[in-house]
């Protein structure tokens, strides 16, 4: 069946999705449109013979056949395969109808009314265990936002058909041969029940692993027990059932109350449904999936609720200031309808997508629950409710009003309890698939006493992965510990014990450290253990003496160490007057020792000396030179320093970076230069983000407007440095996201435009899939500015997995994080799926056939005044403009030949050949 | 020989070249185009020794026309052809050739060598990313294999 365009958009299909969508539609159509003669002839029947009040009853037998069809479904879901299944429910359907038929013409007693009206429960149930089970297979959390409101539709016109035709044949066919009329429907689901089972097969059967699992009642309890979101679904799940049954009870007595005639009962009630399946169809159809793009899935199934809570306050208003039969029998069908709507347009299907981001098994679990378990608690509950207060005699309009006010009321909190864990499981879905650690606990002193031996007999590399555990937590045990590595054989193990020491500043191994100093055989570790000390608790008596060491290592150990942390003047200048006189000295091994040394400590003035080593001809002393003017910063070092750059281009930049703050002004003046090649201004940018800080990032957003073509560039390096935007610069943040989203709607309709002769621009094709990447990966840098920077980079990680699964997940937690403005136009371009419908969702962005052919997508491309695009999509471009012989302007092409960038170049060269 | 030889390749057509072997095939292009510049054509006669089993391997090949033997001693491993790769473990490190390789026919080869490679690294990170990808890709298929030999 051919569809238009405009038909796909109003319903929010995707081209490649409609077959499957049509063939869902039309087996929930015959399969609803069976249940609803079904309905219809088992409760005429029932209410031709029984009061209203016996439905009490037939609530309380549904809550068993329906545990009982639960019971049995699970037990065949692990038994058979998911298309044996479904083959296996449709045939229970189509025999309840002709076994029921064939009942009502011998059997008149009492039983079969109530099992009959209850029986339809059953029939509902295991229509949706079956619909529900397969849809939830064959769509991911993206697909099942937009389109359960659409497939599920079909079981609305079913239903209205149904209703309606009921009203007008009964009174030729009888109630009972209504049955058979749903026999042929359920018989005419058939060939679609294949088709889609044939789409089924191509994506992973949920029944695969089933064998791997206990038995089913208690893998239930288990998920009810241990998966949050599911127990908190099916409890909101029971609330909504619960809900509509007591409305629809009220609704029936009232009913019952002012139509005394059958018939018209009947006809009533016929119509009543046949109109709010009409409306539900409408809504499910053309609101549902735009109201979930807009609201969010919170506030759409708020609505319902909300809407109950008005309507049964008016029906108390009513009922206390004017007692009106008809009025409250309209309020009752309204707040019905309005209920009975809105649950099968919009909770349902919402509900449904809640339970997406479950793994495949959990999603069909929770199904059961929330089906098999949690909709007969709401009949027992309901039926016992009625029952008791029936019998008590307090059952009255009011009662049942408070009651109800008070579920809906319950309804809206399960709604944020499910919403906070579903955001929740989202997030966890995503992370689990990349993180799993494992911590011991010190306050256990079974863990203590294991890692303590294991500090003992463990390997250098069990000790030090047990040292870094330790380094990421403190507290008297955890410092206990690395003491007690200090006595390890190993020097890498003391060595790192003693870097932990001196990182966590642990005051008591002084007395440790004092005996490594006296005693250790190894000289690094006793260099290393005086700077510890020093650090921790320096003591000229014990550190200065030191610095008369004929042993090298701890003689510069203990001039630094002075540097440092002595409070004595005259310490202090002695202890310069070694360095300057080793930097000074004829001996260059002398000369690099007080370089080394001057990188361990930032006081003291040296700049004489450093700026002379700066021009020494010897390459390591100079290399050395400008690594100790990182470490001391002055304006003469860092104005030598900055000269040297193109001839030290790493190195100068290293001691940049070491000079934190101070270098930003020198760093910034630098990449604004002309004459900086491109390379060095991103390797400067990086820099500038590596020292980080307040002043780094004001320097780095002034640069994305004074550096065009770099935007991605320093955007990618504000990440990095942690960049959070404020009040102030929020704005301008917005900006860069709205022109990035325009960006990425040029590039759809460029794509869209190649699409067509998608193999003889391959090459350009896939360089436009590279900027799309680069703008995607942009976006989310500049989202994670103003949003949660944890939930972005999940979502970046996500994406990057490219699976259409975690693609979806990531996309799912896109809206649910950034503003719809930010949120709606990003997922229509990132999203998986038809790149007509991604277009069209952006047409907002971007105005229509701004391309009208190729030449105009080259000339866009080398043109590089909006977009500034990749060399490699410009190289691509000037490439196929000579290769394929397209028309762009010769000016075009020559601004290349002079570009820095060799592939460039080239190829402009080779285009500018025949342009 | 020089039949073998195409015109002048440009970059981006070498670029293109790198594209189509396997082992890049999930590399985007923006860092094969980091990748080519170091791509020197070479061209061998057949018979002529590439390289020897127990020498060290600095560099890796790239197969643009003609087929090379992969052989120890007189026992052929492999013969690869057009769009075919070895030695490109030793871009990485500097272990000994395994085993030798020698023109099968007259070839025109594309060699990189490791230490313009090493130089790439240093400054374009995202090139190491690349290469970290595609070993990381290699690991998990390999891991997927022995999961599969296994069972």
């Amino acid at each position: 069946m051919k569809i238009s365009r405009s038909l796909l958009r109003a319903l929010n299909v995707r081209r490649d999705e409609w077959w499957l969508v049509q063939k869902l539609f039309l087996l929930q159509f015959f399969q609803g449109a069976g249940i609803a003669f079904f309905f219809t002839a088992s409760f005429s029947r029932f209410l031709e013979h029984y009061p209203v009040s016996d439905l009490a009853y037939v609530f309380i037998i549904s809550s068993i056949l329906l545990w009982a069809a639960g019971f049995f479904y699970g037990k065949l879901e692990h038994r058979v395969s998911s298309s044996r299944l479904s083959v296996i429910i449709t045939i229970v359907l189509a025999a309840s109808m002709i076994l029921f038929r064939a009942g009502a013409a011998y059997i008149t007693d009492d039983w079969f009314f109530f099992v009959m009206l209850a029986w339809f429960n059953v029939l509902y149930l295991l229509n949706n265990l079956m619909f529900w089970g397969m849809a939830s297979q064959l769509y991911d959390v993206r697909q099942s936002k937009r389109l359960f409101g659409v497939i599920s539709a079909g079981d609305i016109p079913a239903k209205f058909i149904g209703y309606s035709v009921a009203v007008l044949i009964v009174a030729i066919t009888g109630t009972a041969n209504l049955l058979l009329v749903g026999f042929l429907c359920i018989g005419l689901s058939f060939p679609f029940l294949k088709k889609v089972l044939q789409a089924e097969k191509s994506t992973k059967g949920h029944h695969a692993d089933s064998s791997k699992h206990g038995p089913v009642l208690n893998t239930i309890v288990k998920d009810f027990t241990a998966n949050i979101l599911i127990r908190r679904v099916a409890v909101l799940s029971l609330i909504v059932s619960a809900c509509i049954v007591l409305i629809n009870f009220g609704f029936y007595s009232e009913v019952k109350h002012a139509y005394k005639n059958d018939v018209e009962f009947a006809r009533f009630i016929a119509f009543f449904l046949a109109i709010a399946r009409l409306i539900a169809l409408l809504i499910k159809i053309l609101v549902t999936s735009r109201l979930l793009y807009w609201l969010g899935n919170r506030a759409a199934l708020v609505i319902t609720p909300l809407l109950l809570i008005i309507l049964i306050t008016a029906l108390l208003l009513t009922n206390v200031l004017t007692y009106n039969t008809k009025m409250v029998l309209y309020i009752f069908g309204l707040s019905a309808i309005v209920v009975d709507v809105l649950n099968s347009a919009i909770n349902s299907p919402v509900l449904l997508t809640l339970m997406q981001p479950l793994s495949t098994l959990e999603r069909l679990r929770a199904h059961n629950i929330v089906k098999g378990i949690m909709d007969p608690f709401a009949y027992l509950f309901s039926g016992l409710f009625l029952l008791v207060f029936m019998k008590l005699k307090i059952f009255d309009l009011q009662t049942l009003s408070y009651v109800l006010l008070g579920l809906a009321v319950a309804w809206i909190m399960g709604i944020f309890r499910v919403h906070q864990q579903y955001l929740k499981t989202l997030i966890k879905t995503i992370s689990s698939r990349y993180f799993s650690q494992e911590e011991f606990n010190l306050y256990d002193p079974a863990a203590r006493e294991l890692i303590e031996e294991k500090i003992n007999t463990g390997t250098e590399l069990e000790v030090l992965y047990i040292l870094r555990t330790l380094g990421s937590r403190s507290g008297t045990e955890s410092n206990r510990l690395i003491i007690h590595a200090l006595h390890h054989p190993s020097v890498t193990v003391v060595s790192e014990a003693l870097r932990l020491v001196s990182e966590l500043h642990i005051k008591e191994a002084e007395s440790w450290l004092s005996a490594i100093i006296e005693n250790h055989p190894a000289d690094i570790i006793r260099g290393e253990a005086i700077k510890v000390l020093a650090e921790i608790a320096f003591q000229d008596a014990i550190i200065v003496p030191l610095m008369q060491s004929p042993d090298a290592l701890i003689r510069n150990s203990s001039i630094i160490s002075i540097l440092n942390h002595s409070q004595v003047s005259l310490n202090i200048e002695d202890a310069e007057k070694r360095i300057k006189e080793f930097l000074v000295s004829a001996d260059p091994a002398e000369k690099k020792e007080a370089l080394i040394m001057l990188c361990e400590t930032g006081k003291g003035h040296f700049d004489n000396e450093l700026v002379s080593l700066l021009n020494d001809p010897d390459p390591i002393l100079r290399i050395n030179a400008i690594k100790a003017m990182g470490y001391h910063p002055s304006q003469v070092c860092l104005e030598q320093l900055i000269k040297k750059i193109d001839d030290h281009e790493k190195d100068v930049i290293e001691a940049l970076i070491i000079a934190r703050e101070k270098s930003l002004p020198y760093l910034k003046s630098r990449i604004l230069e002309n004459k900086c090649p491109a390379k060095q201004k991103e390797n400067l940018l990086h820099a500038t983000g590596r020292i980080g800080g307040k002043a780094a990032h004001e320097i780095l957003m002034a640069l994305i407007s004074e550096l065009p073509g770099f935007e991605p560039y320093i955007i990618k390096v504000l990440h990095r440095c942690h960049f959070k935007s404020d009040k102030t610069n929020q704005p301008f943040v917005e900006s860069l996201i709205r022109f990035q989203l325009i960006n990425a709607a040029t590039i759809l309709h460029m794509q869209k435009k190649i699409v067509t002769q998608k193999e003889k621009y391959a090459v350009l094709s896939g360089a436009l899939d590279l900027e799309l990447q680069e703008i995607r990966e942009t976006l989310l840098f500049l989202f994670s500015f103003i949003y949660d920077r944890d939930k972005i980079s999940k979502i970046k990680a996500a994406i990057e997995i490219n699976k259409k699964e975690t693609n979806a997940n990531a996309i799912e937690l896109v809206d649910m994080t950034v503003k719809k403005e930010f949120a709606n136009p990003f997922n229509a371009a990132f999203e998986f799926g038809d790149l007509e419908h991604r277009c069209d969702l952006l047409k907002s962005l971007f105005p229509k056939d701004i391309f009208p052919d190729i030449n105009a997508i080259l000339t866009d491309i080398l043109s590089d005044t909006k977009t500034s695009y990749n060399i490699w999509t410009k190289s691509c471009s000037l490439y196929f403009t000579k290769k394929l012989n397209h028309k762009v302007e010769a000016p075009l092409i020559h601004k290349y030949l002079q570009s820095e960038n060799p592939l460039l170049k080239e190829t402009a060269v080779f285009a500018a050949a025949i342009n | 020989m020089s039949k073998l030889s195409p015109d002048k390749l440009l970059l981006f057509e070498k670029v293109l070249i790198l594209k189509s072997l396997a082992i890049f095939r999930e590399s985007p292009e923006t860092i094969l185009s980091e990748l080519a510049p170091l791509m020197q054509e070479e061209e061998f006669e057949k018979g002529a020794k590439l390289f020897s089993e127990g020498d060290i391997g600095d560099c890796m090949f790239v197969i643009y026309k003609g087929e090379v033997k992969i052989h120890k001693g007189s026992t052929t491993l492999a013969v690869l052809k057009e769009k075919e790769v070895f030695g490109e473990l030793s871009l990485l490190d500097s272990e000994t050739r395994s085993a030798s390789a020698t023109a099968n026919t007259d070839c025109f080869l594309f060699k990189i060598d490791q230490e313009p490679f090493y130089e790439l690294v240093e400054t374009r990170p995202e090139v190491a990313k690349g290469f970290i990808k595609i070993l990381c890709q290699r690991l998990r298929a390999q891991n997927e294999k022995a999961v599969a030999a296994n069972r």
